[in-house]
């Protein structure tokens, strides 16, 4: 069997990795829930730990990757109240939305640039579910309510997530965990 | 109904060794006819199924009671069950203010296809491990690692989910744990880098651990032949035929249809 | 580029897609306004038009003239049935967009019970002649050259709702 030709843009062990990172969301977001109620509050570890993936796995499209394959695990699981589809379309806008935003802001330990990004990847879930709401005829009335603040809330903790990713890489790259990691590579 | 977890099944049901009640379960329904089917079929199904939603109302309800016979043969019915009582007060809300707003046709139609967006991929994951679906993602001609990668994460989220909860309690003890309000949260920014930095550590770890593991399996040999493939049987082409024959009907039926 | 002009940018799209979402849900809100507030009234004696289960349209006897005339021998009764094609009458009122050849005509006369279902193909396609005729009491009559409208018993008198379908 031939292998396509971008089979080999990531090596094995980045290709785990990312898969592991995508488990390590699906898990963040059960298990670390903090005890605000407030829409996107989840983003916070989600983001974090997708901005680390993009740094431990510098390549063009990792983000994209742990979007998908966190999809699909959610997807598995039932996650999500609105069916497998509506949860990997938004898991997967995160990592295409980081992904993009990485194209004009590509310093992830900048802690303004990373706010950003986080800001921006987590904004993609929300346009994925407020498109699924106009293209399923969701009544204006019940999508305004609270859209203002919906939205404000997935960019405020998209935004906090981007910084808690910054400053684990910091505290990653204090702790010499980037040259434990040039060894395995 | 098997609750099955990964990868083996753990002494106690639905406990971690430690006593705690594990969120990643597949729930996978053994007694259903469906998971004899290959799992690309039922990928095929919950996917022509899901266009069902663009078909108008008469032909969606149609569509739905093919659907509910689908689902109630393929014992399926609390599962999908499950997932719409999930989106009970959307699904709800939805149809009053619809009813409201324009009207009982749009309304009723509005909600049977959120609905059925909802419960529709139930066929899929209700019926297929994990392993099957990586054989799935290999037959789509996905590459082998991605497929591998996929299903070791499955196959891993309960030892991370383990690993979270000791950070988590290992944390606390110490006194860190997310704050109540958005200000204490911005403020304590610094102390959740405590739960993150361990967690990515053990995480590099294991999927370094997995990829010489897998390596010294032969893994990524240029020869690499797979232990299991997938075929499709009669049933698969009988599904497929028939649900295939049915929705092409319903989209092209014409004037002999509502 | 800067960081700066870098960060200014991101934040830019941030803003705009947020303005974005909720330009196009202003927008819906005014188009459900508008459509709700724009269902049309009804005069005595006028033939209400629903399209997708909304009156859109109501079709008045002063439009009558401004619709041609046309008419034919009815085999059946070798009468000459004489008024305007349902064609003519649903092109007044109705967008393009919802007149495709599968879209699905019902001519109600609620009255007498009766109905008929056409498709715009049927009803575009000039040579079934499906029309209405004035009859004597000064309500319309659906007749056509089509076998399912031939007889008297088939035609639609008193017709005074008619819904159209786009599927």
């Amino acid at each position: 069997m031939t292998r396509p030709a971008w089979s080999g843009y990531f090596s094995t062990f980045q290709l785990i990795l990312l898969a592991l990172f995508s488990a390590l969301i699906v898990v963040a977001k059960i298990v670390l829930r903090t005890p605000l109620q407030l829409p996107g509050h989840t983003g916070i570890f989600w983001m974090a730990i997708m901005l680390v993936a993009t740094r431990v796995v510098p390549r063009r499209g990792a983000a994209s990757v742990v979007g998908v394959t966190s999809g699909i695990m959610a997807a598995f699981l039932g996650a999500g109240d609105f069916g497998a589809l509506n949860t990997f379309l938004s898991y997967t806008a995160v990592g295409v939305g980081v992904d993009l935003a990485m194209l004009l802001l590509p310093n992830m330990e900048n802690l303004p640039q990373a706010a950003l990004v986080g800001a921006l990847g987590h904004t993609g879930k929300f346009l994925v579910k407020w498109v699924i709401g106009v293209v399923a005829q969701a009544p204006v009335g019940f999508l305004a309510l609270g859209l203002a603040r919906s939205i404000a809330g997935y960019i405020v903790f998209g935004a906090l997530g981007g910084v808690l990713g910054a400053l684990t890489l910091l505290a990653l790259r204090r702790a010499g965990y980037f040259a434990y990691l040039a060894e395995k590579k | 109904m098997l609750k099955l977890r990964w990868p083996a099944r753990p002494p106690s049901a639905g406990k971690s060794h430690r006593g705690e009640t594990r969120w990643f379960t597949q729930r996978l329904v053994e007694t259903s006819p469906l998971r004899a089917a290959d799992p690309r079929t039922k990928l095929a199904l919950a996917l022509g199924a899901s266009l069902a939603v663009m078909l108008p109302l008469p032909r969606l309800g149609l569509f739905l009671a093919g659907y509910v016979l689908l689902v109630a043969w393929a014992r399926l019915l609390p599962e999908v069950g499950r997932h719409l009582w999930r989106a009970r007060w959307v699904l709800g809300l939805l149809f009053v203010v619809d009813f409201w707003l324009v009207g009982p046709e749009l309304a009723l139609t509005i909600s049977l296809r959120v609905a059925l967006l909802t419960g529709v991929f139930a066929l899929f994951f209700s019926t297929t491990t994990p392993r099957e679906l990586g054989l799935a993602l290999e037959a789509l001609r996905l590459p082998y690692r991605y497929a591998f990668s996929l299903t070791l994460a499955l196959a891993s989220l309960s030892l991370l989910e383990e690993e979270w909860q000791a950070i988590r309690e290992a944390q606390a003890a110490r006194g860190v744990q997310p704050g109540r309000g958005l200000r204490e949260l911005w403020r304590q920014a610094g102390d959740l880098v405590a739960f993150t930095v361990p967690a990515i550590v053990l995480t590099t770890r294991r999927a370094w651990n997995a990829t010489e593991a897998a390596y010294a399996r032969g893994f990524d040999s240029p020869h690499r032949r797979p232990y299991q493939s997938l075929r499709l049987s009669r049933l698969d082409y009988a599904l497929l035929g028939v649900c295939g024959a049915g929705l092409a009907v319903l989209f092209w039926g014409g004037r002999f249809l509502p | 580029m800067s960081q700066t002009k870098r960060l200014l940018i991101g934040i830019v799209i941030l803003g705009g897609l947020a303005g974005l979402v909720l330009s196009v849900e202003m927008w819906r809100g005014a188009a459900l306004a508008q459509s709700a507030g724009a269902e049309a009234t009804l005069t005595p004696g006028a033939v209400p038009i629903y399209l997708q289960g909304q009156r859109v349209a109501a079709f008045e006897p002063a439009d009558l003239e401004r619709l041609p005339l046309a008419n034919f021998v009815e085999p059946v009764e070798n009468k000459t049935q004489e008024g305007w094609l349902l064609y003519d009458v649903l092109r007044l009122y109705l967008p393009e967009e919802a007149l495709l050849a599968d879209t699905q005509v019902r001519v109600i006369s609620t009255s007498r019970g009766k109905s008929a279902e056409l498709t715009w193909g049927e009803i575009a396609d000039l040579k079934n002649m499906v029309m209405f005729d004035l009859s004597g009491r000064g309500t319309l009559k659906l007749v056509s050259l089509l076998d399912r409208l031939a007889t008297r018993d088939q035609w639609v008198q008193d017709t005074d709702r008619i819904e159209v379908n786009v599927p």
